[in-house]
């Protein structure tokens, strides 16, 4: 009986105008969004490629390890064809240098506004705004426009049970939708197959596993669409609650509990921090000051008391100290401003993380904001990027520094007397510079965090599949 | 439920209301301990005036709604304790038959056929039986967007056919049809009668009724007023007597 009724309802969806409406929306910007997001991907890669090529060979000319100057940037990945998330909010440089904070700056939307204003379409946007759509334009009349039509009337003349009814509805709907998404998924696939984008066997299973979720979301807005079919006696009513549900869900709370979260939870901006800093600087040089100026006063008591010839040693004995002294006492309140920046960033991140658990905890009663955050994981482009890629930025650069020293005492070599040689000096051997590899978190490690998120959406669609049995099986046929 | 009753034998009874009564939830009492048996090669018409209570019988029997007391029996099953082995036995014609539009007359009969449990049938069987009901050929293959509803009628009629079900519901099936497509309607009607099925009929249409009908029942405010055999009917009026029922229980409601 079930496979009758699937067999009508994906015959009735196959034959109805909105199909082939949606299939052809739905083609056209996948295959689109697969396009672009290759075109995008090749375009940093030979960004990439080029800028490494002019730093290996700046690098190959430098005759002193204490000038090389290391820009690293960030890799393009793959995955970033399909879900851009912040990818193109975040910097793409980093400057590795002695002192610099570690900072990615350069980020293609701050390069190239006009991006940042129509922001690109990639899968997930597909699937999150359109597909969702979608779903609910195909089930929002399933019941009550039968109803309205006479034909659920007919149908209940006949020995059908309502469960296998309001089952075939939902297989049916699904299955319609199914067709829209995966032939243009598989079409933008073989695109990326045949443009060679070197996707390895993790990348194919983020792959999977991203397209399985969308799947999971946009089954839940099919589910959504029965049930209030079925709750509802006109499909207009339908439609209208739909909409208002869907704006909710895919615009309103996932803005809104970000937006929640910053007001609950400040956190400082980039400028109250230098602030601080500054501030902070400013106190230590006062304090510096003050210091030097003690020993200077110390000093000039000291050399008044003793004769000439004694003041001469005595003078040079006290000037070695007093640099010593300067030295140690410089080394010491560097120390503490970078104790400071290390305690002020450290709360800063620490409020960044409770503002975003918190937006996150928030935005997550949208099922779109729980499929974006797990298509981000499982991208590897979710809000966590920054933060990994700098904090793996900070461990190459005191790597490379301790590097660069061990260099620079084996060549003897420093800037100075780089500066000062007549001689024409050798270039370095850079064969054996450290190379700045970022590696993304491990496919368990991803799955930790969207197992949470996959666990909501199917939360969503089990109620909405039991709101569908109980609305249904009280829902007058007549 | 009545053991002893065998479909297809003459005076065996298929349908049966028994003290069949609805009160809806707002109080409205739609249908007052309906009592009537219909028996197998038997035309029973239902006469009455809008909300005089023939849709919902024809709904309870279809276990749409569950009555408030009594029973609809279909070859002594009860509708409403057993619906989906009561539905299996009959068959529905509405008013006003709605199919899927986007679907060719063929289509929407073999979709229907296999829900009714008949899986066998051939295209030629649905080709058949659609010009058996007067569809003509070239409207076969085309979609139901285009058909006037006399088509679609006839469309659910071949339905009603194929499901060969032994009881026939029908819901004001000549409403809105033309004198001749009415004709055929009653031809079909007689056909289906001497294939020994048992067809319940609500109609306004007094003249078909007392032309087809075996019995005829004049129903006002839930209740049957009136029930008469074809041959009680031949010198009277029923027209004249439908008027007076219906006069009658205004006077009484009054």
């Amino acid at each position: 009986m079930i496979k009758i009724l699937i067999e009508k309802e994906l015959k009735t969806i196959l034959l109805s105008p909105k199909f082939v409406a949606v299939f052809s929306v739905c083609s056209i910007l996948i295959l689109l969004s697969f396009y672009i997001g290759i075109d995008e991907y090749r375009v940093a890669l030979k960004h990439y490629e080029a800028v490494n090529a002019q730093l290996a060979q700046q690098t190959r000319e430098q005759t002193s390890w204490a000038a090389v100057r290391l820009n690293i940037v960030r890799h393009p990945d793959p995955m970033h064809i399909f879900v851009s998330g912040i990818n193109n909010d975040i910097g793409r440089q980093c400057p590795i240098t002695r002192g610099d904070v570690i900072k990615l700056y350069g980020s293609r939307y701050s390069d190239q506004l006009l991006f940042s204003i129509f922001r690109s379409m990639d899968f997930m946007f597909i699937v999150q705004v359109i597909l969702s759509l979608f779903a609910i334009l195909f089930t929002y009349d399933s019941i009550c426009g039968e109803r309205e039509a006479g034909t659920l009337k007919l149908n209940f003349a006949n020995p059908i049970p309502r469960t296998s009814y309001i089952i075939s509805k939902i297989v049916g709907s699904w299955l319609g939708l199914s067709i829209p998404l995966i032939i243009p998924m598989l079409l933008g696939l073989a695109l990326v197959l045949v443009c060679r984008i070197p996707m390895n066997i993790t990348h194919w299973v983020q792959l999977l596993i991203i397209i399985g979720v969308s799947v999971i979301y946009f089954s839940f807005f099919i589910c959504l669409g029965v049930m209030f079919s079925s709750i509802t006696k006109a499909p207009s009513s339908s439609f209208l609650y739909l909409l208002v549900i869907w704006i909710g869900f895919v615009l309103i709370i996932p803005r809104a509990g970000v937006m929640v979260a910053g007001q609950f939870i400040s956190v400082p901006t980039p400028a109250e921090i230098t602030s601080k800093l500054t501030q902070k600087e400013r106190e230590m040089s006062e304090q510096l000051d003050k210091w030097q100026n003690g020993r200077r006063k110390e000093l000039e008591s000291a050399l008044a008391s003793l004769t000439n010839e004694e003041q001469q040693k005595k003078y040079m004995e006290m000037v070695d100290q007093y640099n010593k002294d300067l030295t140690q006492k410089y080394d010491e309140l560097n120390r503490e401003i970078d104790k400071y920046y290390i305690s002020l960033n450290e709360e800063w991140r620490n409020r960044k993380s409770q503002q975003e658990t918190l937006g996150f905890s928030l935005s997550r009663f949208s099922p779109a904001s729980a499929f974006q955050l797990a298509s981000m994981d499982l991208a590897g482009t979710g809000v966590s990027l920054k933060t990994e890629y700098e904090d793996q930025l900070q461990i190459f650069k005191d790597m490379f520094n301790k590097f660069r020293a061990k260099k620079e005492e084996e060549t003897g070599r420093s800037l100075f007397t780089m500066l000062n040689d007549d001689k024409k000096p050798k270039n370095i051997d850079t064969s054996d510079i450290p190379e700045f590899r970022f590696v993304n978190r491990s496919l368990s490690q991803i799955m930790q965090t969207t197992i949470i998120d996959i666990g909501i959406l199917a939360f969503y669609i089990l109620i909405t599949i039991a709101g569908t049995f109980i609305a249904f099986i009280r829902y007058d046929v007549r | 439920m009545t053991e002893s009753i065998n479909a297809g034998t003459n005076n065996t009874i298929v349908l049966e209301a028994d003290k069949l009564t609805k009160r809806y939830e707002d109080g409205v009492l739609a249908l007052d301990e309906l009592s009537f048996t219909i028996k197998s090669s038997e035309i029973y018409a239902m006469l009455g005036a809008n909300g005089a209570g023939k849709t919902t019988t024809i709904n309870l029997f279809l276990n749409f709604i569950e009555p408030t007391s009594g029973e609809a029996r279909v070859m002594g099953i009860v509708t409403h304790k057993e619906p989906l082995l009561a539905k299996e036995k009959l068959a529905f014609v509405s008013e006003n038959v709605m199919l899927y539009q986007n679907f060719t007359a063929i289509q929407n009969l073999d979709y229907f056929a296999k829900l009714g449990g008949k899986k066998n049938y051939t295209r030629d069987d649905y080709r058949n039986v659609l010009l058996r009901v007067g569809l003509q050929e070239e409207a076969h293959n085309k979609r139901l967007k285009g058909f006037s509803k006399g088509m679609r009628q006839k469309c659910g009629i071949a339905i009603a056919i194929l499901k060969d079900a032994p009881a026939i519901l029908l819901d004001e099936p000549t409403s809105g049809l033309d004198p001749k497509a009415g004709y055929e309607f009653i031809q079909l009607l007689d056909n289906l009668r001497s294939e020994g099925k048992s067809i319940l009929m609500s109609t306004h249409d007094i003249f078909r009724a007392r032309e087809i009908a075996d019995t005829v029942g004049i129903m006002n405010q839930g209740k049957l007023v009136m029930q008469a055999g074809r041959d009680e009917l031949t010198d009277k009026d029923l027209e004249q007597l439908y008027m007076k029922y219906m006069a009658g229980h205004m006077e009484a409601a009054a």
